[in-house]
């Protein structure tokens, strides 16, 4: 991730004004830091997700679907609930979470069960729940007497608390107390270790008997389950009540972001944190230096690419690859990259 | 209305909303044959719908916006290429990281540079009727009263399946796709196979977008591609990677996409309009499932054998 970063800045043509602001806009404003960790949260848990998904080389990318659905149940339920209902704010959250890995848990066993290739359909799923989404905020989730396709908001009871007084809640603490447990779950439990034979090498893991058909379901649900938390979370916790297109693609640089942070549940923190700036700060630097925001766009596809070209076995032999894979790349270890070379 | 007239609009319709899926996935058939899965695809079109745009706004002519599109989609598919043959880049994670920012960038386009840009309605892909074809009632007016580039995937479609199964360049791409090994082994350049492959499938990408801005609607919009980059990868699995079959199913998932538009104007609430918006995806869904399933059932190949696997020449057997 390092590496990548490095090459990108010395690529980067952009004038040092333009960087400045996006910096000052991501960190150095008031509330800047607190925006900026705000925009983390989803792609955080949503690629934390797609880090165990991808890792077991089930490329689940309907993340942006999981989080809709996730979203839409959870606002559903908080909604339905009796707002004094003590234990509200929890049953909201699960059920968040159910709705995303239910949604993902369809296209996880039309992968298990048929071998339908998942890419594509996880694809579909989050055009479907996208829609489904709209017909429920502008029919019936709609709010009484609003002309906008929103929800009714949510009541106080179902809102995210947030961290000393901030905009931040504490979704970013969950976050940030699951990548420790999911890095426990893969390298520390047999499932884990299951997940990642079977991503390494999957004939390997069938010849000694891992059952592939379970554990495909199982990081498929993992994974949408929590893309499914960064949707409700993104509900209880910032908007407070169900909109069309809430989501601005977090679910897809998410990817980019779990890609990125090497498929390690430390390095995907990093790496969401890191991805939140740019988007945090690439608003604020339309404000002050007119680059249109989409700029940050840009920026991850750059990061993006470098970061791949750097990973390919290829550059191995050239020389100052071979220096940055060595000294920089070590924070990665990154498998989701096919065969590696024995000698290594 | 009568019925007759009824068929005629909706058939011409499918033809129209087939077209970019169809061209789109006879450019990724052809990629996947000899290995490579480009799922980029839907970048790919919107940056060359919006290069289209820029090729037809400034030189005010329909067929340089087309070149500019095939452009910008041959050199992206070239820089996977590149990225997947010589770097040997995992496949699946580039065309995601692709597919995805080829729209967020496509975005930076639209609405940072080129917002507000149309090509005037009058220059359009108009259509032309074929002479003695259009005059058969129904099916004559649908099929062969379109515009050219609609020809053009009617032409492509039988061109692909003859230079795939007949010719010695087909032959040398199923065989990369299949078994590379062999293939080097008798002196077939893997690499230049699948990078030519694969730019094709980039400027198919491209003709495909251009189609959108071009012949399709005027303006441009985040949406414009709508997720048939998507389709046209889902259809060449569809089609069992086979010219024809892809054709119908590209008129299938046309046809569905025809009649949900017909029925929209019915529909009632806007409840139900988003469940008539759904049904491509659905169908797309469905009948990637039944095509995947049966497949498997038969115990045939879901596709070429070597596809997505980057071809590595140093390593033995």
């Amino acid at each position: 991730m390092v590496g990548g970063f490095i090459i990108l800045l010395i690529y980067r043509v952009a004038p040092l004004t333009a960087y400045w602001a996006l910096l000052y806009g991501a960190f150095g404003r008031p509330g800047g830091l607190s925006e900026t960790l705000l925009e983390s949260i989803p792609l955080m848990l949503t690629a934390l997700g797609y880090a165990v998904a991808f890792k077991c080389q089930v490329f689940n990318i309907g993340g942006e679907g999981q989080i809709y659905m996730g979203a839409l149940i959870g606002t559903w339920v908080a909604l339905t609930l009796p707002p004094n209902l003590p234990l509200l704010l929890p049953l909201v959250i699960i059920s968040g979470c159910l709705g995303g890995a239910a949604w993902g848990a369809i296209a996880g066993f039309l992968r298990a069960q048929w071998g339908v290739n998942i890419i594509v359909s996880t694809m579909m799923m989050n055009y479907i729940a996208i829609l489904l989404v709209n017909w429920a905020v502008s029919g019936p989730m709609q709010a009484p007497g609003i002309v906008y396709p929103v929800s009714s908001p949510l009541p106080t009871s179902a809102w995210l608390p947030t961290l000393f007084g901030s905009n931040l809640d504490i979704g970013f603490l969950i976050g940030l107390i699951i990548a420790p447990l999911l890095y426990i779950l893969l390298t520390r439990t047999v499932v884990g270790y299951q997940i990642r034979a079977m991503g390494a090498n999957p004939e390997a893991s069938r010849y000694a008997g891992i059952r592939e058909y379970r554990n495909i379901l199982l990081s498929m649900v993992i994974s949408a389950g929590l893309a499914g938390l960064a949707g409700v979370f993104e509900i209880t916790g910032r908007d407070h009540m169900l909109l069309m297109s809430f989501s601005p693609s977090y679910g897809y640089t998410a990817v980019i972001v779990a890609l990125v942070g090497s498929l390690n549940p430390f390095g995907v923190v990093l790496s969401s944190i890191f991805f939140g700036a740019i988007e945090n700060g690439a608003s604020i630097m339309s404000y002050n230096v007119g680059i249109p925001v989409y700029f940050s766009s840009l920026m991850q596809a750059l990061v993006i690419f470098f970061f791949l070209a750097g990973k390919s076995d290829v550059m191995d032999k050239s020389g100052i690859f071979k220096f940055m894979k060595r000294y920089l790349f070590r924070i990665g270890g990154a498998e989701d990259n096919g065969a590696r070379r024995p000698s290594h | 209305m009568a019925l007759e007239d009824l068929v005629t609009e909706l058939l011409s319709a499918t033809i129209r909303l087939a077209t970019p899926i169809v061209i789109a996935a006879i450019g990724e058939l052809f990629a996947e044959r000899s290995g490579v899965m480009n799922l980029g695809v839907e970048g790919m079109m919107l940056l060359a719908a919006i290069f289209g745009l820029i090729g037809t706004f400034f030189t005010q002519n329909l067929w340089m916006g087309v070149l500019l599109g095939m452009l910008a989609g041959g050199l992206v598919g070239l820089f996977f290429a590149y990225m997947t043959v010589t770097l040997r880049v995992n496949q699946a994670t580039l065309g995601i990281a692709l597919g995805f920012l080829g729209t967020g960038l496509s975005g930076l386009l639209v609405y940072g540079v080129f917002h507000d840009f149309e090509v005037s309605p009058s220059l359009r892909f108009g259509n032309i009727g074929l002479p003695v074809l259009s005059g058969i009632p129904v099916l004559g007016q649908s099929f062969f009263n379109q515009n050219i580039l609609i020809y053009f995937a009617y032409v492509m479609v039988p061109v692909s399946a003859f230079i795939l199964s007949k010719t010695t360049f087909g032959l040398k791409i199923r065989s990369v796709g299949e078994n590379p090994r062999a293939a080097d082994s008798v002196g077939i350049n893997v690499s230049r196979i699948r990078y030519i492959c694969t730019v094709l499938g980039g400027m198919m990408a491209g003709l495909a977008g251009s189609y959108m801005i071009l012949a399709y609607v005027s303006t441009l919009s985040e949406d414009i591609i709508g997720g048939r980059g998507w389709m046209a990868i889902a259809l060449v699995i569809f089609g069992s990677w086979n010219a024809y079959y892809i054709f119908f199913g590209a008129l299938l998932f046309g046809g569905v996409s025809a009649l949900q538009i017909s029925l929209q104007t019915g529909a009632g609430s806007y409840g139900a309009y988003t469940f008539l918006y759904m049904l491509p995806y659905l169908v797309s869904l469905v009948s990637l499932t039944v095509v995947t399933r049966t497949r498997k059932i038969r115990k045939k190949a879901v596709g070429p054998e070597a596809l997505s696997k980057p071809y590595i020449r140093e390593e033995a057997g």
